[in-house]
């Protein structure tokens, strides 16, 4: 899979490899789902080795942030480059969704 | 008469000088920078012109612009009009009092050498800024590499030019002109062959990151600016997905890219249904978190018209076309 899923203090830090797009949009949501609904609540997506994200991506992105929030957590995004800050920014995401410039940062958001 | 011709190529060196200076001067007191200002680049010549012109009425060596003076507005962050023209009074006024020119040429070596070093360093990251703000290809980095390396050979080796003739001689021993004339040329040779416009068809799976490469591809063969073609990248794909994921598309999508200095034109044309382009703002996500319906239709629901805002925010013009079965969207990103 083009994304790495690791367990950091409790958190979930998913790093997409490339872009998150419909190629591998279906399976990172499969695979966070699956962790959420296993008991975790706190979820960072760490963009630094993703170049791009489309609308498949921010739609992933979307149903984990609500997932997450329900579970009593929440979602943050990080290290996101200009492109992908300009997408969510453009889409309205930056106003519910926090992005750091760091992963520290983002884990200690959530 | 026969003095004319040395003088005059003189003078052109000292012309690309001027239009160098042109262009980082420009560049530094505008952030939007995109290209050369050709006005601006014309006032400067003129300038120049104009002050080679009064040198020749009074029999006085020609002046031209000064890069250390630019490192200088540089450090200090003063690159007004105001204060360039109240140095220029100055300086008018100082040319009448040769005592000062006396003292002038009389500052330490250090001092005139710092500002040398820090104008020179200037110079070069301003330059590699100006290479790398386009994309490069094996072409064009060596139309670099060639005229810098050329442009340097010169001034390490200026036996090279001893045997030249000497009317060519002022030209040939000019470093900055030749690495120049060698960039000019190279420029014209390597873009023999290389089209304006692209084309590509693009089908199943993976169409959208096919589309990005071949953009980026053509952009480099184009020297055109990196984010222009990276947004470009991002609409067409944006567009290409919601085209195959909604089933708007039949058979394959032909991709054309055009491009001129100032816009880039993607156009997708395919059969099928146009991709709607409704005026829609940013998400309310509050909103949507605050509901309760936590179902993918609800999402779905959401993000319905998320694709048609992305491909119109990133694209500078958007026009989507239907007729006959067959659907056209326009895409042009300014340049």
């Amino acid at each position: 899979m083009e994304a790495m899923f690791s367990d950091m203090g409790g958190a979930l830090v998913v790093v997409p490899r490339g872009h998150l797009d419909t190629s591998n949009a279906s399976e990172v949501e499969r695979e966070v789902m699956a962790r959420i609904e296993g008991g975790v609540s706190r979820v960072v997506f760490d963009f630094h080795r993703t170049e791009y994200v489309s609308s498949a991506g921010l739609r992933v992105i979307l149903k984990a942030a609500k997932s997450a929030k329900k579970s009593g957590g929440n979602l943050a995004i990080c290290q996101a480059n200009d492109h992908i800050l300009e997408v969510l920014e453009m889409s309205g995401f930056l106003s519910a969704i926090n992005h750091t410039s760091t992963l520290d940062e983002a884990l200690k958001s959530v | 008469m026969g003095a004319l011709i040395p003088i005059l190529l003189i003078e052109i060196i000292s012309a690309v000088d001027s239009i160098g200076t042109g262009v980082a001067i420009d560049r530094m007191n505008n952030a939007k920078w995109h290209r050369a200002h050709m006005p601006t680049i014309s006032r400067t010549v003129a300038c120049h012109g104009i002050g080679v012109f009064l040198n020749g009425l009074t029999a006085t060596m020609s002046a031209g612009t000064s890069s250390s003076s630019l490192g200088l507005a540089h450090m200090t962050g003063v690159a007004a009009r105001l204060a360039g023209t109240a140095a220029g009074i100055v300086l008018f006024s100082l040319a009448f009092i040769p005592q000062v020119a006396s003292f002038m040429i009389q500052l330490p070596q250090p001092l005139v050498g710092a500002i040398i070093i820090y104008a020179a360093g200037y110079m070069i990251v301003v330059g590699m800024e100006l290479i790398l703000s386009r994309l490069m290809n094996h072409r064009r980095s060596f139309m670099v590499g060639l005229s810098i390396t050329v442009g340097l050979g010169i001034l390490v080796m200026p036996e090279l030019t001893a045997n030249a003739p000497d009317d060519f001689k002022p030209i040939l021993s000019s470093a900055l002109t030749v690495g120049v004339i060698t960039a000019i040329i190279l420029n014209q040779i390597f873009r023999i062959g290389v089209s304006q416009t692209g084309e590509l068809e693009l089908e199943g799976i993976g169409a959208a990151a096919k589309a990005t490469r071949f953009l980026e591809d053509f952009g480099s063969s184009w020297g055109a600016r990196r984010d222009v073609i990276s947004r470009a990248g991002l609409s067409v794909g944006e567009a290409l997905e919601v085209l195959n994921g909604e089933k708007m598309v039949q058979g394959p999508v032909t991709l054309k890219a055009t491009f001129d200095e100032y816009k880039l034109v993607v156009e997708l044309g395919y059969r099928g249904r146009g991709l709607p382009l409704a005026d829609q703002g940013k998400m309310d996500l509050n909103a949507f978190f605050e509901d309760e319906d936590d179902s993918d239709a609800a999402l779905d629901a959401a993000m319905a018209t998320m694709s048609g805002v992305l491909v119109k925010n990133l694209a500078d013009k958007v026009d989507s076309r239907e007729q006959d079965e067959r659907a056209e969207l326009r895409l042009e990103f300014s340049h």
